[in-house]
């Protein structure tokens, strides 16, 4: 069985009296340890997408299995729990607590886990080690460089050893220079195992990924094997 | 995920706003602050009030003519001359619950003293009349029984009078004073003793029953004796209730007061006068308290306010903590230990402000105030249930928030 389980998912939101189909029955299947980029340009439902397969959001209809568990049927405070568990996001915008140090900020999830105090900080020093900021574990969001803050971003992701690392134009906010690094960590992460997918409008960006779906109009169009890698 | 944990985070939230938490925690404590010191401002009027019923002494009992009504126009208490001193004397040697009694005639003249004047109430009573009332000479002494028996001449000033008719440094003890022209000797001056509701205790002076009667009312034995009140003092505070039903019993006997025909007398007693002057305070207190509750609710208002405000501001904080698994309770719980915080450190403040301000309330006004532990547990457990029910609303805002809007806010 594989790890993500997209079934004929469709997603209609109503803006204004005019439905809008974002999604029109889409199928797709992401294994275990797959580097899957989603393209598409602005408005292609590529976001919506995003935000079904990291439980952000419910499909209108169709069936998504998750780790061999169906999730569209799950309430709100379910799904919170899925993100927590499961799932790891890196945003665009790092999305960081400005007033957290980065330590803080990374222990966040598993705060809400659950997890002891001595082991939530135990594990978010190990993370941020991960991610080469193990000497910045102290410093708040604006005492670090854009590069940096994503740094703290994917470690946060990673705290609460998800199964699917979500990362939605990660890649953005960031100079070419310091994009190819993070590149390069999630390249990382991926041969340590994990699954991870991104979802950009950026081809260069997207070619780093084994596999590629393109995404137009609610319909993906293409779904093949990365010839570059 | 434990409740130490969520209050860490809820602190933290309270924390980076430092400047808005602590106007938000000064409506609570303006609030708390004023219903501690209004309330203790009305209990010690309160307390005043007891002092005085205590200082009158609440054994006793007053008994006045009833009223009559010519032509159906009452005269008020008081006006029927149907009162003698035959009756006070029936009342003090029948009544078992009775240990003593004091007939009182009283009018106002005008008295004298080296070319000062002033007019006064002449009460003219019996020796008894300082143990009733619990009220005593500072300065010389009372008239006796001798003095009643002989028609002396005397007379006891309260320190109202003296201040009014004698020179400042004056002993007026053994001095001479004319009552409505008629020659008195001064034996002593009352104590100082205040207003007590319907008149003036220090603006009076005391003259025998038998010298007032003889030359300065004009009755005598032939004519009755009447009186105007009967003071009367129950042998305890127990027994006032009996003295009342005894004292009614040997009135009616003696007035032959029998249905159809009402009773011609009125019996107070001292704890009734000072129960209808306690209501008056309790409708202060109760005013006080109203205010203070009204500022409290504007406080707890704030806290709603600010914390929807806070909301708003920090959407996108909650769209990060939902992504990252929050659920609905403890977005909810944060939001609501934020706001229960601010107002329990308002109401923890609040109550000692509160304290300082009813001290010094009493040192500089120099009124009684009295802070009742029950009004700074009110106080605390007010301060809980307003942090509570002003950030429930709030908190549900912040807690339904979608993940995605919330995140895409700036």
């Amino acid at each position: 069985m594989a790890l993500i389980e997209f079934k004929e998912i469709t997603k209609t939101y109503i803006l204004g009296s005019e439905p809008v189909h974002a999604l029109k029955g889409v199928n797709l299947s992401i294994e275990q340890g797959e580097y899957v980029a989603i393209m598409g340009t602005s408005g292609s439902g590529k976001s919506t997408m995003m935000h079904i397969i990291g439980c952000l959001d419910k499909p209108s209809s169709g069936q998504y299995v998750l780790d061999n568990q169906a999730v569209q049927d799950l309430s709100e405070d379910d799904l919170a729990v899925v993100r927590n568990q499961a799932i790891g996001f890196i945003f665009q915008q790092f999305n960081l607590l400005p007033q957290m140090t980065a330590l803080q900020n990374v222990v966040l999830p598993l705060t809400y886990a659950g997890v002891a105090k001595a082991e939530r900080i135990s594990r978010g020093e190990e993370v941020l080690k991960q991610v080469g900021l193990g000497d910045r574990i102290g410093h708040k969001p604006t005492q670090l460089s854009g590069g940096q803050q994503q740094r703290v971003s994917i470690a946060r992701a990673l705290a609460n050893r998800p199964k699917i690392l979500l990362a939605d134009e990660p890649t953005g906010a960031l100079d070419s220079h310091t994009a190819a690094d993070i590149m390069k960590l999630i390249d990382e992460l991926v041969a340590g195992g994990m699954t991870v997918v991104v979802v950009t409008h950026d081809a260069e960006i997207a070619s780093n990924a084994r596999r590629i779906v393109r995404v137009k109009d609610g319909v993906i169009i293409s779904d093949q094997a990365n010839s570059a890698n | 995920m434990g409740f130490t944990e969520l209050v860490a985070i809820a602190w933290q939230g309270i924390i980076d706003n430092r400047m808005r938490s602590m106007l938000t925690v000064l409506g609570i404590i303006i609030g708390i602050a004023s219903v501690i010191v209004l309330l203790a401002i009305g209990q010690g009027a309160k307390l005043e009030t007891q002092k005085q019923i205590q200082s009158l002494g609440s054994n006793l009992i007053y008994i006045r003519p009833g009223s009559v009504s010519p032509s159906s126009v009452s005269l008020g208490q008081g006006s029927a001359a149907t009162l003698t001193y035959a009756d006070s004397v029936a009342v003090g040697t029948i009544c078992p619950a009775v240990s003593d009694v004091a007939a009182v005639y009283n009018s106002m003249f005008q008295v004298q003293h080296s070319g000062m004047n002033t007019s006064t109430s002449i009460v003219a009573t019996e020796p008894a009349y300082c143990d009733i009332r619990n009220f005593h000479t500072v300065k010389g002494r009372f008239f006796t029984q001798a003095d009643c028996d002989s028609y002396a001449r005397v007379c006891v000033m309260g320190d109202g009078v003296v201040a009014n008719i004698f020179g400042e440094d004056e002993d007026p003890v053994g001095k001479s004073v004319l009552i409505r022209g008629e020659l008195f000797t001064v034996l002593g001056v009352m104590e100082h003793k205040g207003m007590t509701p319907y008149n003036d205790n220090d603006d009076q002076v005391f003259v025998p029953l038998t010298t007032g009667y003889n030359t300065l009312f004009g009755s005598n034995a032939a004519t009755g004796r009447i009186v105007k009140s009967i003071l009367v003092q129950a042998k305890s505070e127990d027994e006032v209730t009996q003295a009342e039903f005894q004292i009614t019993n040997v009135l009616r006997q003696r007035h032959k007061c029998m249905p159809p025909i009402g009773d011609d007398f009125v019996i107070r007693t001292q704890v009734e006068i000072m129960q209808a002057a306690q209501s008056v305070t309790e409708v202060f207190t109760l005013l006080l308290g109203t205010t203070a509750g009204i500022s409290l609710l504007v406080g707890g208002i704030g806290i709603m306010n600010i914390m929807l405000v806070s909301v708003t501001e920090r959407t996108r904080e909650i769209g990060i903590r939902k992504a990252i698994g929050a659920r609905y309770y403890q977005i909810m719980a944060q939001f609501i230990i934020e706001a229960m915080v601010l107002s329990l450190a308002g109401g923890v403040i609040g109550i000692l402000v509160g304290l300082l301000g009813a001290a010094l309330v009493g040192s500089l006004a120099k009124w009684t105030t009295e802070v009742t532990p029950l009004s700074v547990l009110l106080s605390f457990f007010v301060s809980i249930a307003i942090g509570l029910f002003f950030g429930i609303y709030p908190a549900r805002q912040a807690a339904r928030l979608d993940p995605i809007t919330a995140l895409r806010a700036e």
